[in-house]
């Protein structure tokens, strides 16, 4: 896969630093990149570039960054296939070339997204590996595409068949690693790095009947899963509970109160010991550790949306919340959309009258990302309003006050189910049987009754932040690096919002445009670059009549200014150069 | 609301503020308007903090406020009555207070959660 050629003025720019910093980093140092995408953005990009009627085929994928401790996460936000007529085709299909007109509307459009482009294209194998060729202009293209979008990762995909393989770019350096697709549909599928040769870890003897029930690959599915429960009390106790038992290998449990003496009536693993003394969180990693110690409990003993459960959170494949209110769950989901995580959120209502129940309703919904939210239909602008009114923000219940009803095996229940869901995702266990769905639950009756959620809302306000990633202004560079080191960076950075703090979504655009526009003295140089390279070329020329050479060169010089002067000021001007 | 309304609103909470941008999130959302620098009268610290407004319903409704997480008074506690709330992929603290609400002027609005600070202060 080539680079586009027309970048070549701008790439001779960083060309000497990128030979000293293009080399990959030692395995040791380097980070890693995720990429999440939705089945249906990845059935749309598949069906692109696998199709070889014409010949090799690319596109951009624009992702926002989530960025972790050890490893980034590009979430895949829009797809942009290269058209055909951008196209320059060698004689076997392959791509040469693609126009400098789409590589500035794909920078123009990323960066007002606040976005990364990430080029794809497939070599139509099972598992891929990097041509050569790809190499060499990769380095080109990648080389100066990642110092306009730093601190944002930018790179190539590969795509195969079961797998992927990727390079990755940040701020001038192929430094970070391609750890694996993240593909997110009914159930999350992994394709991991086509490169990557790692030896599935030994089935755990004490999983050996679940295992028989799903099949051993299930056990190395869930080792590697990370599943985060907001809310480890009534219902939450009993998915933590659970999770440990079927094996996932990271539990990020969320919760800042105490054990308390009205839970040691639902919450599951509380004792008297532990009333007024222990966090809810601390029950997790107890259970952990008894059960099996290889499972990692990350306890935050905080409330969501604290920022270090923010931090935390960000890293899970699944989020289960059993939280209380209508607010905590519309938090919980707004997040969960914008770092495309899917969502299993499970309540129930309990209304007694006298000493019988009037009403035991509940239900678990499975909220996946590019699937209607919780937003869309089941948490409306008139039962938040309705709560607002009757717990403002802020308000605080009396401590001694009667909790809601509650009974713990109602509880477990909705907490079984939800387990279920989290099982499936991982494992694909159900065959597609369950996905993105509502199960309603009668208390009294004793009945589950799955159900196909109702569409989802064109003017969502979660759904609407599908994939956002980091707040922009908090996408800072990664610790360890070079950028992080240089104070300057941060300046130049900053330079690029007109707002210091939070950046705009929308004024961004503009002033990312004013931005690439360029200076008199910009054009200045890019017309002279363009009358020296005309010049080179008449001087080189055959023949040897002046007139011949003058009319030529004129000719070559109104097209080179035609097809070249423009672009080349805009990207100059994108790159910093402003006179 | 009505794009010169959106603008209408954002020039003038800059007017009165410093400073104001529209970060609404994505067309057809409620206007948010991101305040970067209010300046908060002592003890409340850091001054200038940002704060984040959104105007859902406006004018029939009253505008939203939302004040930086790391704000707190002089016992390093966060306003009264307060919730960490979600926006725009961040915490931002949220407060309860009631003020009369006449729905013509934006800046005015704003004004009225800032008295918040100020009375709790006293």
């Amino acid at each position: 896969m080539p680079a586009n050629l027309h970048l070549s003025g701008l790439l001779r720019r960083h060309r000497a630093r990128d030979r000293a910093d293009a080399a990959p980093a030692t395995r040791e140092q380097q980070r890693l990149v995720d990429i999440r995408i939705t089945s249906g953005m990845l059935d749309r990009v598949r069906a692109h570039v696998e199709d070889r009627t014409r010949g090799e085929e690319a596109g951009v994928l624009l992702c926002s960054v989530s960025r972790l401790d050890t490893f980034d996460v590009l979430l895949a936000r829009e797809w942009v296939p290269v058209p055909e007529t951008a196209l320059e085709r060698g004689t076997a299909g392959s791509v040469l070339s693609w126009s400098a007109q789409f590589n500035s509307a794909v920078l123009e459009r990323a960066m007002a997204m606040g976005a990364s482009p990430v080029l794809v294209h497939s070599h139509g194998v099972q598992r891929p590996a990097f041509s050569d060729h790809d190499r060499v202009n990769e380095r080109k293209l990648f080389g100066a595409v990642s110092r306009l979008v730093s601190p944002a990762p930018t790179g190539t995909l590969l795509l195969g068949d079961g797998s992927a393989a990727g390079s990755f770019w940040l701020a001038g350096r192929n430094s970070l690693g391609f750890r694996r697709l993240v593909i997110l549909g009914d159930t999350i599928a992994i394709w991991p790095a086509a490169a990557q040769r790692a030896r599935p870890p030994q089935p755990r003897a004490r999983l050996a009947r679940q295992n028989a029930a799903i099949g051993p690959r299930s056990d190395a599915l869930l080792a590697a899963a990370r599943v985060a429960v907001v809310g480890v009390s009534g219902g939450g106790s009993h998915v933590v509970q659970q999770l440990i038992y079927q094996g996932i290998g990271t539990l990020i449990p969320v919760d800042n109160q105490l054990i308390d003496s009205s839970n040691l009536g639902r919450v599951v693993g509380a004792t008297a010991a532990d009333v007024d003394t222990t966090p809810k969180t601390r029950l997790a990693s107890r259970t952990a550790m008894a059960v099996d110690p290889s499972i990692t409990v990350t306890e935050i003993a905080d409330r969501f949306p604290s920022p270090t459960a923010i931090r935390a959170m960000r890293s899970a494949d699944v989020i289960v919340a059993c939280v209380d209110t209508f607010a905590a769950r519309e938090a919980v989901n707004a997040f969960c959309r914008r770092y495309m995580i899917p969502l299993l959120d499970f309540g129930i209502a309990i209304r007694s009258a006298g000493e019988r129940l009037a009403t035991a309703d509940g239900q678990l919904i499975a909220s996946l990302p590019g699937r209607p939210c919780l937003r869309c239909w089941f948490i409306t602008d008139t039962i938040l309003a309705a709560e607002r009114r009757d717990r403002p923000p802020g308000y605080d219940r009396n401590p001694d006050a009667p909790g809601d009803p509650q009974v713990v095996s109602m509880n477990g229940t909705l907490a079984s189910e939800a387990c279920n869901s989290v099982l499936d995702l991982i494992t694909g266990y159900s065959g597609g049987r369950r996905g993105a769905r509502i199960w309603q639950y009668d208390g009294r009756a004793g009945t589950l009754a799955a159900a196909d959620v109702p569409s989802a809302r064109p003017d969502c306000p979660a759904c609407a932040e599908e994939g956002f990633g980091d707040p922009p202004h908090a996408l800072t560079a990664p610790a360890g690096t070079a950028e992080a080191d240089d104070p300057g960076w941060r300046g130049r950075r900053a330079a690029r919002h007109r707002i210091p703090g939070l950046s705009s979504r929308a004024e961004p655009r503009k002033e990312v445009r004013r931005m690439a526009q360029p200076t008199p003295g910009t054009k200045l140089v890019a017309h002279g670059l363009v009358g020296a390279a005309v010049a080179v070329i008449v001087t080189k020329l055959a023949t040897t009549s002046k007139a011949a050479k003058a009319f030529i060169g004129a000719l070559i010089g109104i097209l080179a200014h035609a097809l070249l002067d423009a672009p080349l000021a805009g990207l100059l001007a994108r790159a910093g150069l402003q006179l | 609301m009505e794009q010169a309304e959106r603008e209408r609103v954002v020039s003038e909470l800059a007017c009165a503020f410093g400073a104001a941008a529209d970060v609404t999130p994505a067309p057809g959302q409620p206007l948010h308007v991101l305040l970067p620098a209010l300046e908060l009268p002592a003890p409340w610290r850091p001054s200038p903090a940002r704060a984040l407004t959104t105007w859902a319903g406006w004018p029939a409704q009253r505008p939203e406020f939302f004040i930086d997480q790391a704000v707190v008074g002089e016992s390093g506690s966060r306003p009264r009555s307060h919730s960490l709330v979600y926006q725009l992929g961040e915490p931002w603290t949220q407060f309860s207070f009631a003020f009369p609400w006449t729905g013509r002027d934006p800046a005015p609005a704003v004004q009225h959660w800032m008295t918040r600070f100020v009375k709790e202060r006293s």
